[in-house]
C-alpha cells in the first residue's frame, strides 16, 4: 500500500477533527431510550480522540519526508530486527495480507451477516497472518497496533498459531476495549474474547501473562456475560497450571492475587464473576503452603508472603478475609476451599514425619482454618467448606498440595491431575449435601473439621509406620491395640457421611484417651501448637 | 460528515489512515442505526399518542353527551 500525505491537507483535517470532537462532547441527554445513540457517540469521539488526533499529530510534527539524507531514513527505533532486508516482493504480500486483514476486520463488525467472512475465509487469513506473524518483524507490529484498537483481532489469533505476545496483546485488548454498541456488537465482542481465552488455554504461561496486564482481571471479575466454565479454566491455566510448569512464576501469580484482593474491596465490592470466583478458589491447593505461613495476626496487619526471591504483600488480614469472603459466595467456590483447607491439614502432618510433635507447622494450619472460618458468612458455606475438607483428607490429597511436587504425577500433567481430584470430591460432597439442612450443622465447622483432619492424619501416621513409633514414644503400645486402630481408621476411611465420620473420630479419640496412654500422649504433642485447641471450640456434639 | 470528505486519499494514503477511516465508518454506521432506531421509537410513540387521543375524545364524548356514548 502506498504511504503519503499533504501537509495542509492533514493540518485542515486535524482541525475539522477537533472541532467534531467538541461537537460530540456536546451532545448529551438523559433519556434512557437514547443510550445506545449516545454510546455511539461516545466511542466516535473516543475514536477521533484516541486514534486519529494521535495520528494526525504525529503526522504533523514528523520530519520524515524533510529529514533525507543521502544515506536513507534513520531507523524508527533500534534494537535487533528480525529481518534486515525483506525481499521487495515478500514485502508487497505483506502490505497486501494486511490490507486484506483490515478488510476482514471491518467485515466482521458488519450488521448484515452475508457481509460477514466465511470460516474458511477466517482461517485462511489467520493462518497466513500467523506464519508471518513469527518472520515479519512488520506484520508482528501492525498486528499489536491492532490488536489495541479493535477486539475482533482476539477472534483471527485464536484461529492459529500466532506468537504469544501477539495472542496476549489481542485478548488483553479485547477485554480492554470499550462496550460496544447494540446487541450484535456485544456478542460480537464476547465471541471474539471467549474465542481467545480457549486459544490460550493449551498456553498457561501467556494466560498468567494476560491476567498480569491491570485491567483484565477486574474486566473478568465484571464482565457476568462471559461463560462460568470458560473463566474458571482460564484462570486456573493461569494460576495453577502456569506456575506447575514454572514455579518461578509463583511470584508474578501472587500478584495477580495482590491485584485481586485490591479489587474485591472496590470495583468487585458487588461481587465477581461466579467462574473467577471458582478458578482461583481451585488454584489455591497451589498456594496454600506459602499463603497459610504468610497468615500471622488478624486485623490491619499485613499478609507478607515469603518467596525465594522475593516477598509480596498480598494485603492486610481484613482485605485477604474480604478476598476469601468474596470467593465463598459461590458454592463451586466453597468446595475448592474446603479441599485446600483438608489437603493442607493432611499434607503438614505427613510431610513432617517423625517431627510432627515438633515445630510449628500446624499453627499454620490453624491460621489457614480461622482465616477460612472468619471469611465464611453462611451456615450452608461452612457446611460445604468442611466436608470438603473432610473429603479432601479422605481422599488423600494432600499430594496436589504446593506447585513442583505434583508434576509427573499423571502422564497428563499436574493440571489435569488437578481437575479430574478436585471434580471427583467437587461430585461427592455435592451429592451428600443436596438433602442436609444447613441447621444440623452448628457454626464454625471448619476449623472443628481441619481439627478432626489433623487427628487423623497424626494416627495414620503411626498406624502406617511402624518405623516412626519408637522414635515418637510409641514403642509400648501392642500389636493388638495396633491392628484396633487400623481397623478403626479403615472404618472411618470407608463412612461416606461426615456427620457419622465426625462421630467416629471422636469415638477414636476416646478409645485412645481411656485405652492408650502413649498414644493420647502423643496426639496432646502433636496439638501442642498455638491455637490448635482453640479449634475444638465450637466442635459439633459427636453423639 | 465533513470529516470522510476531508480525510480522503488526497489527504493521507497509509495503513493507518485506512484503519482511522475504516473504524470512522464503522461508528458512522453505528451512529445511523442508533438515529434510525430512535425515529422507529419516536414514530411509535407519536401514533401511540394518536390512538390515546383518539380513545380520550371519544371519552369525553360519552361523558359529555345527555343521551350517553354517541356512536
Amino acid at each position: 500500500m502506498e504511504t503519503g500525505y499533504d501537509l495542509e491537507r492533514i493540518r485542515r483535517l486535524a482541525r475539522a477533527t477537533s472541532d467534531a470532537i467538541e461537537q460530540l462532547w456536546s451532545i448529551v441527554s438523559d433519556d434512557p431510550a437514547a443510550q445506545d445513540a449516545l454510546d455511539a457517540v461516545r466511542l466516535t469521539r473516543r475514536n477521533l480522540q484516541d486514534h486519529w488526533m494521535p495520528l494526525l499529530g504525529q503526522i504533523i510534527a514528523s520530519q520524515a519526508l524533510l529529514g533525507w539524507n543521502a544515506t536513507g531514513p534513520v531507523a524508527a527505533r533500534s534494537g535487533p530486527r528480525r529481518s534486515g532486508r525483506t525481499d521487495p516482493q515478500r514485502r508487497a504480500q505483506d502490505r497486501q495480507l494486511l490490507d486484506d486483514l483490515l478488510l476482514v476486520l471491518y467485515d466482521l463488525t458488519s450488521h448484515d451477516p452475508a457481509d460477514r467472512p466465511t470460516d474458511t475465509e477466517l482461517q485462511q487469513l489467520a493462518t497466513e497472518l500467523a506464519e508471518r506473524a513469527h518472520r515479519s518483524d512488520t506484520v508482528a507490529d501492525r498486528l499489536l497496533e491492532l490488536a489495541g484498537i479493535t477486539p475482533s483481532l482476539a477472534l483471527l489469533t485464536s484461529l492459529a498459531d500466532f506468537p504469544d505476545h501477539i495472542t496476549v496483546a489481542a485478548l488483553v485488548g479485547a477485554l480492554l476495549a470499550d462496550e460496544p454498541v447494540g446487541a450484535l456488537g456485544t456478542r460480537h465482542h464476547l465471541e471474539a474474547v471467549e474465542a481467545a481465552m480457549t486459544g490460550l488455554l493449551d498456553t498457561p504461561r501467556a494466560a498468567l501473562d494476560v491476567l498480569l496486564v491491570p485491567g483484565t482481571l477486574a474486566a473478568l471479575g465484571t464482565w457476568e456475560l462471559l461463560d462460568d466454565d470458560l473463566v474458571r479454566e482460564f484462570v486456573v491455566t493461569a494460576l495453577h497450571d502456569a506456575v506447575v510448569a514454572d514455579p518461578t512464576r509463583r511470584r508474578d501469580s501472587y500478584h495477580v492475587l495482590a491485584e485481586l484482593t485490591l479489587l474485591t474491596g472496590t470495583t468487585l465490592d458487588g461481587g465477581m464473576q461466579a467462574g473467577l470466583a471458582r478458578g482461583v478458589a481451585a488454584s489455591l491447593v497451589g498456594y496454600v503452603d506459602t499463603l497459610a505461613p504468610a497468615i500471622r495476626r488478624e486485623g490491619g496487619s499485613e499478609v507478607l508472603v515469603v518467596l525465594d526471591d522475593e516477598t509480596v504483600v498480598l494485603g492486610t488480614y481484613e482485605q485477604v478475609t474480604d478476598l476469601f469472603g468474596a470467593i465463598l459466595r459461590d458454592p463451586v467456590a466453597q468446595v475448592s476451599v474446603g479441599i485446600a483447607a483438608g489437603a493442607y491439614a493432611t499434607a503438614v502432618v505427613d510431610a513432617r514425619g517423625v517431627e510432627i510433635v515438633r515445630g510449628s507447622h500446624l499453627a499454620r494450619v490453624t491460621r489457614f482454618a480461622d482465616l477460612v472460618g472468619d471469611a465464611t458468612r453462611s451456615e450452608q458455606a461452612e457446611l460445604v467448606v468442611a466436608a470438603a475438607a473432610a473429603e479432601a483428607a479422605r481422599r488423600k490429597l494432600g499430594t496436589l498440595v504446593g506447585v513442583g511436587v505434583s508434576v509427573g504425577l499423571t502422564a497428563a500433567g499436574a493440571g489435569s491431575l488437578l481437575r479430574s481430584a478436585t471434580g471427583r470430591v467437587v461430585s461427592a460432597v455435592a451429592d451428600r449435601l443436596v438433602d442436609v439442612e444447613p441447621g444440623r450443622m452448628p457454626g464454625r465447622a471448619i476449623p472443628a473439621a481441619i481439627y478432626d483432619v489433623v487427628t487423623i492424619s497424626a494416627v495414620a501416621l503411626v498406624v502406617r509406620d511402624p518405623a516412626l513409633r519408637a522414635p515418637l514414644g510409641l514403642g509400648g503400645v501392642t500389636s493388638t491395640q495396633w491392628r484396633g486402630l487400623a481397623d478403626r481408621m479403615t472404618g472411618i476411611e470407608r463412612t461416606d457421611d461426615p456427620a457419622e465420620r465426625a462421630r467416629q473420630v471422636l469415638r477414636l479419640e476416646r478409645h485412645i484417651e481411656d485405652e492408650i496412654p502413649d498414644l493420647d500422649h502423643y496426639l496432646r504433642e502433636v496439638r501442642d501448637v498455638e491455637n490448635l485447641d482453640e479449634l475444638t471450640e465450637d466442635r459439633r456434639p459427636g453423639e | 460528515m465533513r470529516l470522510e470528505q476531508l480525510a480522503g486519499d488526497d489527504t493521507w494514503r497509509g495503513l493507518r489512515p485506512t484503519l482511522c477511516r475504516t473504524l470512522l465508518a464503522t461508528n458512522v454506521h453505528q451512529l445511523h442505526q442508533a438515529a434510525d432506531d430512535l425515529r422507529w421509537q419516536a414514530w411509535l410513540f407519536e401514533q401511540r399518542a394518536d390512538e390515546l387521543d383518539v380513545i380520550a375524545r371519544q371519552q369525553l364524548q360519552t361523558v359529555h353527551h345527555p343521551f350517553g356514548r354517541v356512536g
